[in-house]
């Protein structure tokens, strides 16, 4: 027995002899993180999440390297709001050592210097990114300033024992809408949901997402925008409370949908039905699908503040989030159902398998499927000009 | 001297008081110009303000606002005081049990606008109910209070939230009214709605208008009742306010803070017009 342990510590030893240089200034960050806390800002609107990194997250942390993983819930806006007043003010000492983030709020915090890095690329965890994958968000460069976390894509949700074949694409969704007056709405720009809905809109009704992902052309936006707008106002009598009103969050029409009050559903996360039946809030009956002229994804990231108290505990955590475990876990309908951030064909057989064998639950749409009209996020410009002409040209015109 | 006293005496409230106070109300002003924005600059001091003034959705909210609150506010002036001048002339007895009109006074807003939002959406507690009595066929059918275009369900919340702050108010000074000035009208024969317009209301008056002044600048600016219960358009200023400040573009932000602004300088103009009037009025009626 003692042999074997000596064998074994033996064989650390030479292992570890071999980590790279980067891994060695992480075992320092360990040893200085040991016994701290660390504060993570987040959207916390979904309890399932809230679970997956009160239990799960926390619990792992404090296993491997004894931080105390606290989660505080803010709207991302809000925290960068308390950021940019605590740089004005000179707080060096800030309260948050790790944001959940991404998009407009990313950009509004890297344009005002309140992010700490680059730190991706040291992070250990981060071979296992493809970085081509994560150099923008919304199209705004990352420059290592963001960690990769979990990726998302937008589908559709009804109840397959109410609604027979849902319509999936724009101009179905237009015949059905007027065949089923009242039925459907979206939630209001700029609600995060509501307004990636119309940037699919705006994708499908408009030509494609390819001619916008060479950065922002105004004159290109002015040229098509037009489509999207008279298709939305022409869907618009037919809509929820005869589009007069529209929810003003997702989680409004979230409601709507379990009551039966409207029969499509919505969500920038593609296994939300999924962990909805298993909550119990849906019918078992609920399927999800995807528009087959495109379906929008994105990359949500972790991110560490410019006055972070703890930033080497921060670092630990983001890089334990983009572990193979934790990201396998959390891709697990059961406790979250969040698409990973990995490139998988970088991890080692026996994670690939156990990727490819997991159950996403039937009301998921496969890998396969989901790929097939995926599409990537506009640069941030196009959207805060949609949301505008969007309050414009819709929600204002009788 | 006394004076001096009394500033003395409130000086450990007043520091913080102007300290924070003043120093967000010093930030939104030179915000709203366009100033100490972050890594942000503009060449016009005034872009927000312009922006604001070509913006009809903004007069749009600004009557809405207005048109909310002074119903809201009427109202719940109009029955709270009918109701505690009820109460008041209940015999003492049963004073006891009029507690139960205190407890909107307990709910914050917020919690009024859920259980409005529980009870009367289409598919809410009383749609149930009359589906189940067969009083509907379907939730179809179920009166749209709610997001009705006058916001009658806002006006409605607010009246059962502030009508019994009127109560408590009005209760109050009613129950220093010397109960024999009635007896002597009732002996020289005044009828009942005589003793309560030359009697009751010229000594209610003082609290009356202070308690209108309260709820109108409480509900203009309010904010949590239209977040949960308000429509998309117009909408209530401070629902504009809160969606410049936080969806827009951090570039934007010069536009919620000039609203802001624009609110409190209105709420401070109706204030001092208000009592101007208000003093004036009553110094003719005593002269009469």
């Amino acid at each position: 027995m003692r042999w074997l342990i000596i064998l074994l510590s033996a064989w650390s030893i030479l292992c570890s002899g071999a980590v790279s240089y980067a891994d060695d200034a992480f075992e320092a960050l360990a040893e200085q993180a040991k016994g701290t806390e660390v504060r993570w800002f987040m959207w916390s609107g979904s309890p399932t999440i809230n679970t997956w990194v009160d239990t799960y997250v926390a619990k792992e942390v404090k296993k491997r390297y004894d931080i105390s993983l606290k989660r505080v819930s803010a709207d991302a806006a809000v925290f960068v709001n308390k950021l940019l007043i605590e740089k004005q003010t000179g707080k060096d000492k800030g309260t948050m050592d790790l944001l959940w983030i991404n998009g407009e709020n990313f950009k509004n915090a890297m344009e005002n210097g309140l992010l700490h890095g680059p730190v991706a690329a040291s992070l250990p965890n981060y071979r296992f990114v493809d970085p081509a994958a994560v150099e923008f968000d919304f199209g705004y460069p990352v420059n290592g300033f963001e960690v990769p976390y979990g990726r998302a894509q937008f589908v559709f949700e009804y109840d397959s024992a109410v609604v027979a074949s849902p319509p999936d694409s724009f101009t179905a969704l237009q015949k059905w809408v007027k065949e089923n007056p009242g039925k459907f709405t979206y939630p209001r720009p700029p609600d995060f949901t509501g307004s990636a809905f119309i940037r699919q809109a705006f994708y499908a009704l408009c030509g494609g997402h390819q001619q916008f992902m060479q950065g922002f052309d105004e004159s290109l936006y002015l040229e098509k925008r037009d489509a999207l707008f008279s298709y939305l106002n022409d869907i618009k009598p037919y809509l929820w409370q005869e589009g007069r009103t529209y929810p003003k969050d997702i989680s409004a029409l979230d409601t709507l949908f379990e009551r039966g009050e409207v029969l499509l559903n919505m969500s920038y996360h593609q296994a939300n039905a999924q962990s909805k039946i298993l909550q119990g809030r849906y019918k078992k009956t609920v399927r999800t699908f995807v528009m087959t002229d495109g379906s929008i994804y994105n990359t949500h990231f972790t991110a560490i503040p410019y006055n972070a108290s703890n930033k080497a505990g921060a670092q630990l955590v983001a890089n334990f989030l983009l572990s193979p475990e934790a990201q396998l876990n959390k891709n697990n309908p059961q406790n979250w159902g969040d698409f990973t951030a990995l490139d998988i064909s970088r991890l080692d057989p026996s994670m690939q398998k156990a990727f490819a064998s997991l159950d996403l639950g039937e009301a998921t749409l496969s890998l396969a499927e989901l790929a097939r009209s995926a599409v990537p996020e506009i640069p941030s410009a196009y959207l805060e000009l949609l949301e505008r002409d969007w309050e414009k040209k819709v929600l204002r015109t009788k | 001297m006394r004076r001096t006293a009394i500033f003395l005496h409130l000086l450990p409230l007043l520091i913080p008081f102007v300290a924070i106070f003043s120093c967000g109300l010093l930030i939104t002003v030179l915000q709203s110009f366009g100033l100490f924005m972050f890594s942000y600059s503009y060449e016009d001091m005034l872009f927000a303000y312009k922006e604001l003034a070509s913006d009809d959705w903004f007069f749009m909210s600004a009557l809405f606002s207005l048109y909310v609150a002074t119903a809201a506010s009427l109202f719940s002036l109009f029955i709270g005081t009918i109701f505690a001048y009820m109460v008041w002339k209940l015999p003492a007895r049963y004073h006891s049990w009029t507690m139960i009109y205190k407890i909107p006074l307990i709910l914050p807003h917020i919690a009024v606008g859920f259980i409005a939002f529980i009870l009367l959406s289409k598919t809410g507690v009383l749609s149930s109910i009359s589906y189940q009595t067969g009083m509907i066929d379907s939730f179809e059918s179920f009166p749209g209070v709610l997001y009705s275009p006058y916001g009658i369900d806002l006006i409605g919340a607010y009246i059962y939230k502030e009508t019994p702050f009127v109560m408590v108010m009005v209760y109050a000074v009613l129950c220093r009214f010397d109960r024999r000035r009635i007896e002597t009208a009732v002996m020289l024969g005044a009828s009942q709605l005589r003793i309560f317009f030359t009697l009751i209301l010229p000594f209610i008056m003082p609290v009356l208008n202070t308690t209108f002044i309260i709820l109108f600048v409480f509900t203009f600016g309010g904010f949590d009742l239209p977040f949960v219960l308000g429509d998309s358009y117009p909408g209530m200023l401070s629902i504009r306010i809160y969606e410049y400040f936080f969806h827009k573009d951090i570039v934007l932000r010069p536009v919620a803070m000039a609203m802001l602004t624009c609110v409190f300088l209105f709420s401070l103009l109706f204030i001092v017009g208000y009592l101007k009037v208000s003093t004036r009025v009553e110094r003719e009626v005593r002269k009469l």
